[in-house]
């Protein structure tokens, strides 16, 4: 009767425990590697095969605990901050300024306070540019910080289109905004899991432009101020886009804090504790 | 030692080893284990996860190859990884300084008889 290969056995429990990894087989690969080359050097010093491997498989640890580690690991973020993911915090508390003059330069550029010009257009239109690009730097240094290069760089080229297409055409805001709130949802939902603190106020920059929009849809049904040459409400409008810009501010302001003073000590958090 | 204590230093420690060169990941272990006197008791299979992650941060690169049969992911540090450990080795370097300093001034406890 020929003997169990139990490395086979445990390879095949580490796979199912992984199984969600998009590099399942990479790390089944270098897993399987590791335990063979440690079980033939045991066997070399005379231990019986079957002993070698389930020795090996004893001082590598249980599927659990690997698929645990793992978990942690790719949820765990960057080994250490580094000088970007701290300049990322300070970008966000320089956006989070740049978000109020933007809701400030809404209502400057709005009929609300002048008749329609421009100038003033084209200038808010700079501001809100000025504050996407910072707060995509921001999204870009969370990435980095949870250690997801991949997405960053994806993450980067779609939001710099959407930060052009939202500056450019600036009076679609509400639909431009709610695409944006979605990137953010993954950007504190990456920053929470990274860090494992969870500050309800980072949840500001989620809910900003849906708050926004739903303040812009509800004084437009309620007829809410004059009515420009469109037919529109500015001050629904105005008032829609300061309460998500306003919000804007209070989420980033919450994670460049943190961003900017996490200490090394917490965030090299081994996998060792598991 | 128990992995708690080495809670927060295997980053550095693994970023070490592989400041001498290029290593798979049982080798990594392996210089771990013998570095240390056998002091640090670990689960093996922790390693890995911290070498993904610092591979993911951009501190390590993998290159795959083949080895007796099977394929094997080899380890090296980059230009960032060098840099983060220099980093960190001054700062452990500093702690462990401050601490020692602490303690050689520490009195003998008196003799309670």
């Amino acid at each position: 009767m020929p003997e169990p290969d139990l490395i086979d056995s445990y390879l095949g429990e580490l796979r199912r425990s992984l199984r969600t990894r998009p590099d399942v087989d990479d790390v089944v690969a270098e897993v399987q590697d590791h335990l063979r080359e440690a079980a033939d050097r045991l066997q070399a010093t005379g231990v019986p095969r079957l002993e070698a491997e389930r020795s090996t498989i004893e001082r590598f640890g249980q599927p659990a605990l690997l698929a645990t580690a793992f978990t942690l690991t790719s949820t765990g973020g960057l080994a250490m901050p580094t000088t970007l993911t701290r300049a990322a915090g300070a970008v966000a508390v320089a956006t989070a300024c740049c978000w109020l003059i933007a809701g400030a330069a809404h209502w400057w550029a709005s009929e609300l306070f002048a008749p329609f010009s421009t100038d003033r257009y084209a200038i808010f239109g700079a501001l809100t540019f000025a504050a996407l690009v910072g707060t995509l730097v921001v999204l870009a240094g969370v990435l980095l910080r949870a250690g997801r290069k991949d997405l960053m760089v994806a993450a980067l080229v779609l939001g710099g289109v959407l930060a052009a297409l939202f500056a450019f055409f600036s009076w679609m805001w509400p639909v431009w905004g709610l695409i944006v709130a979605v990137a953010l949802a993954g950007m504190v939902r990456v920053l929470h899991t990274s860090t494992g603190d969870r500050a309800t106020a980072d949840w500001a920059v989620v809910i900003a432009w849906p708050a926004g929009f739903g303040m812009f849809v509800v004084l437009n049904i309620m007829e809410v101020g004059p009515v420009d040459e469109w037919g529109d409400f500015p001050a629904a409008n105005t008032v829609g886009f300061v309460t998500a810009a306003s919000l804007m501010a209070v989420g980033l302001v919450s994670i460049g804090r943190r961003l900017l003073t996490e200490q090394t000590v917490v965030t090299s958090r081994s996998l060792v504790e598991v | 030692m128990k992995g708690q204590a080495l809670k927060g230093h295997l980053d550095l420690l693994v970023l070490a080893v592989l400041a001498d060169g290029p290593l798979h990941g049982y080798a990594v272990i392996e210089q771990l284990r013998e570095r240390s006197a056998d002091a640090f008791d670990l689960p093996e299979g922790t390693v890995y996860p911290v070498l993904h992650r610092l591979a993911g941060s951009g501190f390590l690169a993998g290159e795959w190859n083949e080895s007796s049969g099977r394929r094997r992911r080899t380890y090296r540090l980059t230009d960032e990884g060098r840099a983060a450990l220099q980093q960190q080795r001054s700062q452990w370097e500093q702690f462990t300084e401050a601490v020692s300093s602490v303690l050689r001034g520490a009195r003998p406890c008196p003799n309670p008889t």
